[in-house]
């Protein structure tokens, strides 16, 4: 059971394009996913916390085949297996 | 008077007449300057309903109370009821002009009435004069502003003149510019000028500083000043770039949500020949405001071409957008748009939906094949001179695409064709979009940088959404330049506490949480204009292009999702399920007044 997490930009120069991870068949909800990730790639907390307050992001956008996480009750989302997550970085400029 | 040239200039094209006028005390606390003060006057003075094209619409340019004591500060605000929306509309830009208005004593000047003539405003030590300019007609932005070199000049080329509805107003542009040349592109704002028969306005300001720094402490004044440039040499300039905000171009690509043949894909492999990287190569010249040390304005030259302020949204929209991948080109078409005089954002979206109809067989005459540079050249002389299909386009992709029965294809929210980020991978955009007071704009509320950190509920992104748009409505009274947070790499808390202990240096008594009720003071007041108007949810929405899947990547906006994110807005802001602000909140806000 895998989901694909693809990382965009200035983000892969953290984390590689595209990782593919194990998930338990019943799902696993977002937090836990990022909190693994980020416990695989700290470097990536610059722009992806996880804490008591849960996932903050700061100018990331997080996709789940291909609609907005907040919309699928953010990093309480379930995620399953065959998921592709997307990870936007932030937008400098105006 | 809470600050030194509390005054504004009326100018009545009708009469000939220019007389000048004291702001109060009360209208000047409640509203500061720039954004705030043109919101006030709008609302106050612009009946509803009228023609953006009649004698009784007014256009306000305005500087902010900030500007010349205090580096950076020295954009201009115009406004007015835009020809091309029919709504509020405030565009900024950035030259000399604003501190000339402020040297010259004033916060603002007021156009009112029609004149029958072509006429030129003068404003200097010497006096105030309206006169006529025959001579002037067809001349591009770049010739005014080359005749009248002494002056700072504001001024329209011939798509105003023509009233093309989105043209633009211009600042210090001509021939090897000393200052960074400034352009308030968005709206139509030019075209109003134009209808009035006004063509340029040459300031020249005589008082000094310590003439507007009467009653700031001088101590206090320095040591801000000095805090303030560290913060933008250490937290602003290394997100500059070359400037023109192009850094974002690649960041754009690769996130794959750069517009490409007209929002239907996010990126296009030739995207590094427009980076920054590339434009850093052929770059000659770097241009300021004055007291501003980012340098934000680029020279460039390349093979026999050259242009000044090329900036990534021109670069989005008219290159990969309309498939041009040919830095040449580029050059070519900005520098064609801004001596003509047109919103490069707004010619780039109506040239990919016309190659789009070309290409789907549904375009009769005047069809272009996607990239075919010398054919757009021509349709954009076309639009300036109103000839044959260019006359349609003239009148803004809205109306155009009604014409030409195309609206699918058409990517505008309430008559403003969007900027060069697609919200289809950017989700944060769509609601600042949607709820932007002036129509499809990115700049009232970036929600996409690094600014906030928030968490990952829905409720968060869309408080974001209304802090930034309070936050960047106070901000723009100052008024503060806005490639300056934007391009920061760190947040600008620390920033805008400066910015506010500024504001209080001239006898103003703000505090962050003040100067946020501000800010959502003047967004509810721009609101209602609007509403006046007869804006209302159906209008706060997307093209429907981001709501079906995006071809390359499949990301896609839900209708159900956007309604939701919708009504959540209108609930944190305090206005009904229709978007009107309420009447507890228009109290909350001091703006009973208004209250019928």
């Amino acid at each position: 059971m895998t989901v694909v997490v693809r990382f965009y930009g200035a983000l892969r120069e953290i984390i590689s394009e595209k990782l593919e991870l194990d998930i338990p068949s019943s799902g696993v909800p977002l937090i836990d996913l990022f909190s693994e990730i980020l416990r695989k790639y700290p470097a990536l907390g610059e722009y992806i916390r996880v804490n008591e307050r849960g996932v903050e992001v700061r100018g990331v956008t997080i996709l789940v085949n291909g609609r907005h996480v907040v919309f699928l009750g953010g990093d309480k989302a379930v995620i399953r297996s065959g998921d592709v997550i997307d990870v936007l970085p932030p937008l400098h400029g105006g | 008077m809470i600050y030194a040239g509390q005054k504004v200039l009326r100018v009545d094209l009708t009469n000939n007449k220019i007389d000048e006028e004291e702001l109060p005390d009360s209208v000047v606390e409640k509203y500061v300057g720039g954004k705030g003060l043109v919101s006030y006057l709008m609302y106050r003075e612009i009946k509803p309903g009228i023609d953006p094209f009649s004698p009784e619409n007014k256009i306000y340019v305005f500087a902010g109370p900030l500007n010349f004591l205090y580096p950076t500060f020295v954009r201009t605000v115009v406004a007015s009821k835009s020809p091309l929306t029919g709504l509020f509309c405030d565009s900024y830009a950035g030259g000399s002009f604003a501190i000339e208005l402020r040297r010259a004593g004033y916060i603002g000047i007021v156009i009112e009435g029609k004149s029958d003539k072509l006429k030129c405003l003068e404003v200097s030590r010497e006096g105030r004069k309206l006169f006529e300019c025959e001579s002037l007609r067809g001349k591009t932005t770049y010739e005014v502003g080359d005749l009248f070199r002494e002056y700072s000049v504001l001024t329209i080329g011939p798509a105003a003149e023509n009233r093309v509805r989105f043209a633009g107003v211009y600042i210090d542009w001509r021939r090897n510019p000393v200052t960074r040349p400034g352009v308030a592109g968005r709206g139509g704002l030019g075209a109003v000028l134009g209808y009035k028969n006004l063509k340029a306005i040459l300031l020249k300001g005589w008082l000094s500083f310590d003439d507007l720094a009467r009653g700031v402490d001088r101590g206090v004044q320095r040591k801000l000043v000095s805090e303030y440039l560290k913060i933008i040499k250490e937290d602003v300039l290394p997100g500059v770039g070359i400037g023109g905000n192009l850094p974002v171009f690649k960041i754009s690509a690769e996130a794959k949500v750069l517009p490409t043949k007209n929002f239907q894909l996010g990126t296009h492999e030739s995207w590094r020949e427009l980076s920054d990287e590339a434009w850093s190569k052929i770059l000659t010249k770097k241009l300021t405001c004055p007291t501003c040390p980012v340098q934000c304005g680029t020279t460039l030259r390349e093979g026999g071409f050259a242009t000044e302020r090329i900036e990534y949204e021109t670069v989005a929209m008219n290159g990969p957008n309309i498939l041009v991948l040919d830095r040449k080109a580029l050059m070519l078409i900005n520098s064609t748009l801004n001596a003509l005089g047109m919103d490069t954002i707004t010619v780039g979206s109506i040239l990919a939906f016309i190659s789009e109809l070309s290409e789907r067989g549904l375009l009769r005459e005047g069809k272009v094949q996607w990239g075919d540079v010398d054919a757009y050249i021509k349709i954009i002389y076309d639009i300036a001179y109103r000839r044959g299909l260019g006359d349609i386009l003239a009148e803004g992709l809205a109306r155009a695409a009604k014409a030409l029965n195309a609206e699918e294809y058409a990517l505008h929210i309430k008559g403003l064709e969007i900027p060069a980020y697609d919200p289809r991978g950017v989700v944060g955009m769509a609601l600042a979009y949607a709820t932007a007071d002036r129509g499809g704009d990115h700049l009232r509320a970036w929600t996409v940088g690094v600014e906030v950190t928030s968490k990952l509920t829905l409720e968060e992104l869309v408080n974001l959404t209304k802090y930034l748009q309070d936050r960047n409505a106070a901000l723009w009274t100052l008024i503060a330049c806005d490639n300056i947070p934007s391009n920061a790499v760190k947040p600008p808390d620390e920033m805008i506490s400066i910015y506010i202990k500024m504001l209080n240096t001239l006898g103003f008594n703000y505090d962050e949480e003040s100067f946020l009720k501000l800010g959502e003071r003047i967004y509810n007041l721009t609101r209602l204009f609007n509403v006046r108007e007869g804006v209302g949810r159906r209008d706060d929405n997307l093209p429907v292009r981001f709501f079906k899947p995006r071809e390359d990547t499949g990301w896609v906006i839900m209708r159900e999702d956007f309604e939701k994110m919708l009504d959540l807005y209108y609930a944190k802001r305090g206005w009904d399920s229709n978007g009107v602000p309420l009447r507890e909140t228009l109290i909350r806000l001091g703006l009973q007044e208004l209250l019928a």
